[in-house]
């Protein structure tokens, strides 16, 4: 019957579950303005999103990317344009416009595809059992995922089965926490110091984290509804082949 | 006898119906229907109660992160410091996105309930079997259970 599949909806693999979706444009270009990669994680192009938000943090620590926004928001104009390097700032701006620009035009063209993908309706995958791992379908709490990744980012991929994710985002969280001295900042400002709280931040490293928790949140929840929205279509189809040649009668 | 239940979607569902294949009961003496909440192809979308909270709550972490790197920045010139404000911003912009999309999409047609009868499981099966049947049902999270006996129609 299915001799050849063209466009499977969704495949699992050690990594997790990888699949397609259909999503609003303008929602996953924005996240690649508020953090380049992250409008292509939630597009699953995996790779791509990993070495954006590596460019991202080395560049911007280059070019001083981030004191310069900083200071703008607070009207320190002229500190602005000083701390700014240009050789660094040119070629982010570029790249970080076609960022915006790639995952809006993929978005576009993934939506086309997951519609066909939709249409040809092939069978789902729903488990895998590999030397190394376990990974399958499952019905998971949006709440739960977002609320884990509010906590520490990463620990919602986690619970979402994307491991690597996971453990990237929480690698860089401790980096960033470390280096802003957020922590120390909030102790210092539970103590009443609240000179001291302020002085200790390190504005460059702390303008990376609220993108990267909210961004986290945002991938976590959104990955749980979609892995329900697989899991509820798998079944049916499951449920629809197994009791297809059913012999009861309603009516007598 | 015929026993019918209704199941959301859950792996509680598939339990049920291994157990009573397992059971005895014959896999051709076996429905399932998959219910939808609007006439769109069940294999394409699957509406749930709870999506339009969803989106809001989708758009209110897209507005958050803005507001928290400029609460940021402009709490290096303020009195209570970037952490401080990116946290107050932050819950503001969370709070504004989702409101406004609220408020946008308020005329959503109707209020469903939080659990769905998502898929109808009905068995035909003889009348010493029903018992047997609607407890196997019940204790893996049907919603319902109802039967019926056929005999009555003849």
């Amino acid at each position: 019957m299915n001799s050849r599949i063209r466009r499977p909806l969704q495949r699992i693999s050690i990594f997790g579950i990888t699949y397609m979706h259909r999503r609003n444009p303008f929602i996953i270009a924005w996240w690649s303005a508020i953090f380049p990669g992250f409008g292509h994680y939630l597009l699953n192009n995996y790779i791509r999103a990993t070495l954006l938000t590596l460019f991202e943090v080395c560049i911007n620590s280059l070019g001083h990317i981030n004191e310069s926004i900083a200071y703008s928001f607070c009207g320190k104009f002229e500190m602005a344009k000083s701390v700014l390097h240009p050789n660094w700032a040119s070629g982010y701006l570029i790249i970080y416009f076609f960022t915006i620009w790639d995952s809006y035009r993929s978005t576009v063209a993934q939506n086309k595809l997951c519609f066909l993908a939709e249409m040809e309706n092939a069978p789902l995958q729903s488990f895998i059992i590999d030397p190394l791992e376990i990974q399958y379908l499952e019905q998971k709490n949006p709440n739960i995922a977002a609320w884990y990744s509010l906590l520490f980012p990463g620990l919602g991929q986690f619970y979402n089965h994307r491991f690597g994710l996971a453990f990237y985002t929480m690698f860089w969280w401790w980096l960033y926490s470390i280096l802003s001295h957020v922590y120390q900042s909030v102790f210092y400002f539970a103590l009443g110091d609240l000179q001291r709280s302020i002085s200790i931040l390190n504005i460059h490293w702390l303008l990376f984290m609220p993108s990267v928790i909210c961004g986290a949140t945002y991938h976590a929840y959104t990955t749980a509804i979609n892995h329900n929205r697989l899991y509820r279509l798998e079944q049916r189809q499951y449920l629809a082949e197994r009791y297809q040649k059913s012999d009861v009668l309603i009516f007598l | 006898m015929l026993i019918i239940g209704a199941f959301e979607h859950s792996i509680e569902l598939e339990e049920a119906l291994s157990v009573l294949e397992n059971r005895g009961i014959l896999r051709k003496s076996i429905m399932v229907v998959p219910m939808d909440t609007d006439s769109t192809k069940s294999t394409q979308y699957i509406s749930r109660s709870w999506d339009r909270y969803n989106k809001a709550i989708e758009v209110g972490m897209a507005v958050a992160p803005a507001g928290a790197v400029i609460g940021m920045s402009i709490g290096l010139v303020l009195k209570w410091g970037p952490v401080f404000w990116a946290l107050i911003l932050a819950f503001a912009g969370f709070a504004i996105g989702l409101g406004i999309y609220l408020f946008v999409n308020k005329s959503y047609n109707r209020h469903l309930p939080k659990k769905l009868p998502e898929v109808t499981v009905i068995v035909q099966c003889s009348e010493d079997r029903s018992m047997m049947v609607m407890e196997t049902m019940r204790k893996y999270h049907a919603l319902t259970v109802g039967h019926i006996n056929e005999a009555r129609n003849e």
